[in-house]
Formats: C-alpha cells, sequence, structure tokens
C-alpha cells in the first residue's frame, strides 16, 4: 500500500512512482483530444484508480473515508502526479475539495454521512451553481429564487459557469430567500440533486474548443428542506467557506504541471532545433518566464506552509499567488504560441490541463484569470485588505 | 528543515543593544541568535528547524533596518547625494563596528559564517535605505575570494574587509574583454568599475599568455588610479582605473572560466538583494502617500485605477523577491545551477524594481518629478543595477546556456527542496 509510507518521504515517493509507472500505460490515460465524452470516461477511471489504492480523498478526515492526510503529504501527492504527467481530477473539483470542506463545517452529521461516502466510494460528481448571468464578481446580487413550501424549497432561475455540470449528480446551490434583506443577508445554501424534475443543463462551448462548463436552469425545482446547508438567510458564510477551499493544493498541482510543461517545450525545442532558441528576443523571453515560473512556485510552497502553520498571513498571500499564477499561465501560453509561429495557429484539440498543444494552453489559460474571482477582484483585495486602502 | 553549513565549529553571536550588533565572543557551543532564542550549534552539517533559521534572518533583518533608519535617514542620503556629508564614510564605520562587513564570511577570516542568505539580508535593507558606499562590490568581491582565492589572497584581503579597513572595486558589468598583460604589469583602462576612488584594492579581469583569469591591484594612485565618474545615481560610484605598470599583488587563473561565473553570481546576488530591498522600500513608501494625499476630497488611494496599480507594484516587489529566494536557496545548497538562477534573479529584480521605481515618480504626481523627493534617488539606482553584474540580454543569454547544457545532461534545474 502505498499510504503505508507515509512518514517516510523517500519510500513514499517511490511507491508513488512505481505506482503512477504502472496505471499510467492504460489507454484511459491518454483521452481521445476534444473528445467530451472521452474525457469524462478517463476522469472517471483515473478516480476510480486512485480510490483503488486509497488516493481519492487521501485528504478527508479518516471518519468519512479519507486517511487524514496532511498538506506535505499532498504536496508529495501533487508533486509526483505533476511529474509523471498523470491526468489531473478536474472533473471531481467541487466533489473533492468544495463539498467536504463546507460540510465538514455547516453541515449536519446526516448530510455528512448521506454525501461524503459517495464521493469516497463511488467517485459521485458534484458542481457549483452560484454564478448568475447578472451575478459574476458580484456573486451576493444573484437571483435564483427559494420560496419554501411546507417541506421544501421551490427553486426558480438560472446559474451559469458551472464546471462539468452536464455530468454532476449533485450540485451545491446558492438562492435568494428573503429579497427583502440587504444583498448579503437573503442568501441560502442547498444542496440539490441534479436528476430533479426542472433541471436543465446546457452545456456552453469554452475559447478552447472544449465544453467545460455549463448553463443550469431550474424551473419550479423542488428542493427538500433538509437539503438546506446552515441557516436559511446564512448562505453567504456558508459560501465563503466553499470558496476559500479553492486555493491550496488544487492550483499547486497546475503549477507544477506548468513547470513539466516548460520544461518538457524547451527540451523538444532543443531537440528539434527550434528556430525561437536562436531568436534572442524569445529566448530571453522564455528565460524570463522560466524564472517567474520557479519563483511562482517558491510563493506557492510559502502560501502552504503558510496555511499549513495556521498563519494569518496565508490570506495575504493567497491573491498574489492567484494574480501571479494565472497571469504567468496566460504569458507563457501566449509565448508558446509566438515561438512556434504559423505553425502553432493550426487548430488541434485538446483535453484540458493534460494537452501540452501551445494554442490550446493559451486559451484555456484565459479562463485562469477570469475563474476564482477575476484577477481585477483580486487587485481590489490587495489593495483594500492587505494594503489597507480605503474603499472608494 | 534546511540543512545549513556552518563552516566553523562553534559560535557564539549576540544581538547588542541596537538589535543589530554581531560579535563573536569566545564562548562556545550556544549560538543567541535572535531575542532570545538560544540555540546548540554542533560543528559542521548543522540540521536547523526551517522555521527558526528564518525566524533568525528575520530578527536580523529588522535589527540591520533599525540602525539603518536611524543612521541613514532619508534626511541624510539626500544631503550625501549632494555632497554635504560623509554618509558613506560614517555608515561604513558603523557598518564594520556592527559586523555586518563580515556576515557572509569564513569564521576564520574573522566574519560571521552566515553565507549568502545572511549577506543577501544585509544588501536587501541597505538597498531599502538607499545606503551609499562600497557595500556591493566589496562584499560580493570578498564573498567570491572567500570560496575561490588561495589562501595567501583570503589572509591578507579578507580580515580587513571584515573589520573595515579597505574597500574594493569590481567590474561593474564584466562583459568587456579581459586586460591584455604583456609583462606582468597591467597597463591602461580599465572597463568601467564599481566602486569609489577610496578604494584600495582592485579585481581586474586580465588576459595573460593566453590564459584568462583576474588580478587583484593595489590601487596605490600611482601605478593604479581609480577614477571616478560623475554618475547620476551618486549613492554608489562608476569609474575606470588607469594602469601605469601596475603590478597585481596576486593572480588568479581562471582556465574554466569558473572563476568569472562564481564573480558574476556574488555581484549578480548583491545586486539583486539591493534591488528588491529598494522595490519593496518605494512601492510601500508611495502607497502610504497615496493614503495621504487628497484630491477631489478623498485620499487617491481611494480610486479604483490607482488601487490596481498599487497591487501591480507589489506584484512585481513579491516577484523580484521570490526570484531572489530561488537564487539565495540556490546558492546557499551549492546547487549546480545557482549561477542560472543568480543571473536571471538579478534581471527579474533589476527590472521589476525599475517598473516600481517609475510608476511610483508618477504615482507620487509632481512631487515625484523633484530633486527633493526619494522616487529619483530609487531610479537611479534601479537604472545602474540593471546594468551591474551584467545586462539582461546578456544573463538571460548565459542562463539560456546552463539551461541548455543541464538539459542535453538530462538533468531538471527547478528541483526545490525545501
Amino acid at each position: 500500500m502505498i499510504l503505508d509510507k507515509v512518514g517516510d518521504d523517500a519510500a513514499f515517493r517511490a511507491a508513488l512512482r512505481a505506482w503512477l509507472g504502472t496505471v499510467l500505460q492504460a489507454p484511459e490515460a491518454r483521452p481521445t483530444p476534444g473528445d467530451s465524452r472521452s474525457f469524462y470516461e478517463s476522469q472517471k477511471w483515473w478516480m476510480a484508480e486512485r480510490h483503488k489504492v486509497g488516493l481519492g480523498t487521501p485528504h478527508w478526515p479518516s471518519a468519512y473515508g479519507g486517511a487524514d492526510l496532511g498538506l506535505r503529504d499532498q504536496i508529495i501527492i501533487a508533486e509526483e502526479v505533476a511529474r509523471a504527467r498523470a491526468p489531473t481530477l478536474g472533473l471531481f473539483t467541487v466533489s473533492l475539495n468544495h463539498l467536504p470542506h463546507t460540510l465538514l463545517k455547516w453541515g449536519t452529521e446526516a448530510q455528512r454521512a448521506t454525501y461524503l461516502p459517495g464521493v469516497t466510494r463511488d467517485g459521485v460528481m458534484w458542481c457549483q451553481g452560484f454564478s448568475e448571468p447578472g451575478a459574476g464578481s458580484d456573486l451576493a446580487a444573484l437571483r435564483t429564487r427559494a420560496v419554501r413550501d411546507g417541506d421544501v424549497y421551490v427553486v426558480n432561475g438560472q446559474k451559469i459557469w458551472s464546471s462539468y455540470s452536464m455530468y454532476a449528480e449533485y450540485c451545491i446551490l446558492l438562492t435568494r430567500t428573503d429579497p427583502d434583506a440587504a444583498k448579503h443577508g437573503g442568501i441560502t445554501f442547498l444542496i440539490l440533486d441534479m436528476n430533479t424534475p426542472g433541471v436543465e443543463v446546457r452545456p456552453l462551448r469554452q475559447a478552447n474548443g472544449m465544453a467545460k462548463f455549463a448553463e443550469i436552469f431550474l424551473t419550479d425545482v423542488r428542493i427538500p428542506v433538509e437539503n438546506r446547508v446552515g441557516d436559511e438567510n446564512n448562505g453567504w458564510a456558508v459560501a465563503q467557506t466553499t470558496l476559500a477551499s479553492e486555493r491550496g493544493v488544487l492550483s499547486f498541482e497546475r503549477n507544477e504541471r506548468l513547470r513539466y510543461h516548460m520544461e518538457d517545450f524547451h527540451a523538444e525545442a532543443l531537440r528539434r532545433d527550434a528556430p525561437w532558441l536562436r531568436d534572442d528576443e524569445l529566448r530571453r523571453e522564455f528565460m524570463r518566464l522560466f524564472m517567474e515560473m520557479q519563483g511562482c512556485r517558491r510563493l506557492m510552497r510559502r502560501l502552504l506552509r503558510q496555511t499549513e502553520a495556521g498563519s494569518p498571513a496565508a490570506s495575504s498571500t493567497v491573491p498574489y499567488v492567484k494574480l501571479i499564477n494565472t497571469e504567468l499561465r496566460k504569458s507563457a501560453g501566449e509565448f508558446m504560441v509566438r515561438a512556434n509561429g504559423i505553425d502553432a495557429l493550426d487548430y488541434v484539440p485538446g483535453f484540458d490541463e493534460l494537452s501540452l498543444d501551445p494554442m490550446f494552453t493559451y486559451m484555456t489559460a484565459l479562463g485562469g484569470t477570469i475563474a476564482g474571482g477575476s484577477n481585477e477582484i483580486m487587485r481590489n483585495l490587495i489593495a483594500e485588505r492587505i494594503l489597507g486602502m480605503p474603499r472608494g | 528543515m534546511v540543512q545549513f553549513k556552518f563552516r566553523s565549529v562553534y559560535r557564539h553571536s549576540r544581538w547588542g543593544a541596537h538589535g543589530a550588533s554581531l560579535r563573536l565572543t569566545t564562548v562556545r557551543g550556544w549560538a543567541t541568535v535572535g531575542a532570545g532564542a538560544t540555540r546548540w550549534y554542533t560543528a559542521g552539517m548543522v540540521e536547523m528547524d526551517a522555521a527558526s533559521w528564518e525566524e533568525d534572518l528575520v530578527a536580523l533583518s529588522e535589527g540591520i533596518s533599525d540602525v539603518l533608519e536611524a543612521e541613514c535617514d532619508r534626511r541624510a542620503v539626500h544631503a550625501f547625494f549632494d555632497g554635504q556629508n560623509d554618509l558613506d564614510q560614517q555608515l561604513w564605520a558603523r557598518a564594520a563596528e556592527l559586523g555586518w562587513l563580515g556576515l557572509g564570511l569564513p569564521e576564520d577570516y574573522g566574519g560571521l559564517g552566515l553565507g549568502a542568505p545572511g549577506l543577501d539580508v544585509l544588501y536587501r535593507a541597505l538597498g531599502a535605505a538607499l545606503a551609499p558606499g562600497a557595500f556591493i562590490p566589496t562584499l560580493a568581491v570578498a564573498q567570491w575570494l572567500s570560496g575561490t582565492a588561495a589562501d595567501s589572497v583570503k589572509e591578507e584581503v579578507l580580515p580587513q574587509v571584515a573589520t573595515g579597513a579597505l574597500t574594493l572595486a569590481a567590474p561593474a558589468s564584466l562583459e568587456a574583454e579581459p586586460l591584455p598583460v604583456g609583462d606582468g604589469l597591467l597597463r591602461g583602462v580599465s572597463q568601467p568599475m564599481l566602486g569609489t576612488s577610496r578604494a584600495a584594492l582592485a579585481i581586474a579581469p586580465v588576459r595573460v599568455d593566453g590564459r584568462n583569469g583576474f588580478a587583484v591591484v593595489r590601487l596605490d594612485g600611482a601605478r593604479a588610479k581609480f577614477e571616478a565618474a560623475d554618475t547620476w545615481d551618486r549613492t554608489r560610484s562608476i569609474g575606470r582605473i588607469v594602469y601605469d605598470r601596475a603590478e597585481p599583488l596576486a593572480l588568479l587563473a581562471d582556465a574554466d572560466g569558473a572563476l568569472n561565473s562564481s564573480l558574476r553570481s556574488n555581484l549578480a546576488l548583491a545586486v539583486a538583494g539591493d534591488s528588491v530591498g529598494g522595490a519593496r522600500a518605494i512601492a510601500e513608501q508611495t502607497i502610504a502617500y497615496m493614503k495621504e494625499r487628497v484630491q477631489f476630497g478623498r485620499p487617491i488611494a481611494s480610486f479604483q485605477a490607482l488601487k490596481h496599480r498599487a497591487a501591480d507594484l507589489m506584484v512585481a516587489v513579491i516577484q523580484g523577491e521570490q526570484a531572489l529566494d530561488q537564487a539565495v536557496a540556490a546558492a546557499a545548497d551549492g546547487e549546480p545551477n545557482a549561477a542560472m538562477w543568480a543571473s536571471l534573479a538579478k534581471v527579474a529584480a533589476a527590472e521589476h524594481f525599475r517598473f516600481v521605481a517609475d510608476d511610483c515618480v508618477q504615482l507620487h504626481g509632481g512631487v515625484g518629478f523633484t530633486w527633493e523627493f526619494d522616487c529619483h534617488i530609487f531610479l537611479k539606482r534601479a537604472l545602474l543595477n540593471r546594468e551591474l553584474a551584467g545586462s539582461a540580454g546578456a544573463l538571460r543569454d548565459l542562463a539560456a546556456t546552463y539551461l541548455a547544457a543541464a538539459s542535453r545532461a538530462g538533468r531538471t534545474t527547478a528541483e526545490l527542496t525545501t
């Protein structure tokens, strides 16, 4: 067992490498580019393979099917997974992080017992229904209405940018229960079974060609009151917990992948003696980005150390990490497109972070500076909460 | 955990009343580092808790900054800039007294053995304070000699550096051709040198019988004379040395270029430290100013356009700092890629410093453009730093050759151990 080696870093790494070396031989590890179904199957397969060796939800508490793995060991897993160029667990982002984070703090024991084992046992897929067409950066302006009717809430409204919601079995949903309360005051957090009548999901195609997110239309959808997380009208506080779980090991792993992507891109250029290596401007720009990449990795590690130590400094590092990391991925993607010249503009379908095509990488990175709190919101946070500049 | 190499067996260092005096005493075994933290250090490789090592460096940094705040304040710097005081001399004497000049040097030569991480703390603090003087050429060259020169050279030079008895002049950019030396004597005019007319020794890249190396030359004012230029950045000085049959004190052969690379790395780390210290200082000062400055009936810090500018300043500051952290860690660990990271970090730190200092002029408005205000001094230091130890293009090209060599050898340069 791989997890038996926890505590002995070298042995743990060796066990991870051995397992990754074998399991990634399977054809499912490389889905057909541009084929959403193949991508979905690959993700389900990968989650199942990780479960088999205890690496599905190792960071969860053991009481709910996890292995109580600390941050340090989660980092080792992320490093080794990235190093092996293994698939991401993008499809399960909400299942693995947002859901447990939220339920462990705000959920009832019954809710935890009902929903958490589904993820650890069967890889049940969850999505997040927060953003709306009129509530993006201004999330608290959301208008999806939930009206109490006996033991149920009747929900009407529309959600958008909900990643992988076309595959999801459940959704964590923000609704407005009191339209007369102050903006942040009338929001309630609900759990929605996506098979409930009145739920319609329409995939949206992204700039990178993949349909990764979708719109969710809700028409007279009846959600049992027992599916409420936290008190009625206290959903904003619950949502803050959910959103805080987006950071950390997830973006750490993505950043590690960027390291290998850049190293591979450079090694490949050397192998085929790419013209950009002899172009002073391009070669020097690559070296600038390479330095930025390494600096970003250090910053990310600092954040994880602060988080592990429970340091209040962590919250002051988060927006910087988000800004630097997402801008860097965009710059690196754009650089690779330019370095490869007109050939880079031939359409090559991709599939999530595993695709190394420069244009696909760049197009995917465009989403990073928008999602998870746009970089403009991050700049506001830095200015107001960290630098103490007054609100306008 | 980090492993930190102490070159000496036992040591005792003490933070004095100012919080920044470092004195070696004869007490063996216990090292009191920072306020009240006492630990036992053993010989050779010492396993230290990473957090406490970082805390020690933070304590050291705060101690140095306290002294600089009191003795190298902005009023004094401006007066020095206008030739109205000898702040550089006062500061040098104070630095010698407090042990700063030997921070990175081995204890056998009167230093404190803190290596690259200790020096880094000092460079950053000096940069933040706009400190005048020959700190960079003297300390970077001494550090370089401590790792490369023969014992006789080290014995001659290093203790005098640690006590503040002499300063050094070093090639400013290391990009010019080495000086050809025929009959063992140096003649002609040197490449641009970083140092002052008070420098006692110069390091001259030379070519002797077709072989590259470095000469250590005494600047006696006759056979070898430092002629300072009038530079825009008056806190440091650039000059050329005129050699008239100067006989070197020592010649260091550099057949494989390793000495050159190592000198460049030591200078690069110094300039990068100065840059990130300067960038953070002027950025924080500017943001504080924006909270005070009222226009249209509100502090200009409340305008979103300027908030985003301020955030971008801090992003640049942090990116420079992270780049340098990488280079210092690589140097401290003796990584094979340390020279690559030093080059890249220097360019990143200096470019970010230039960006920050430039924008801080604009964010200050009219006063930012005046001679009386601090902004232009930071900007002028940034512009000099951009050229020191090598230009952006030269250093990135150098780094590209390191990276290509590592990649061809199947070696990664990006492993992080801490």
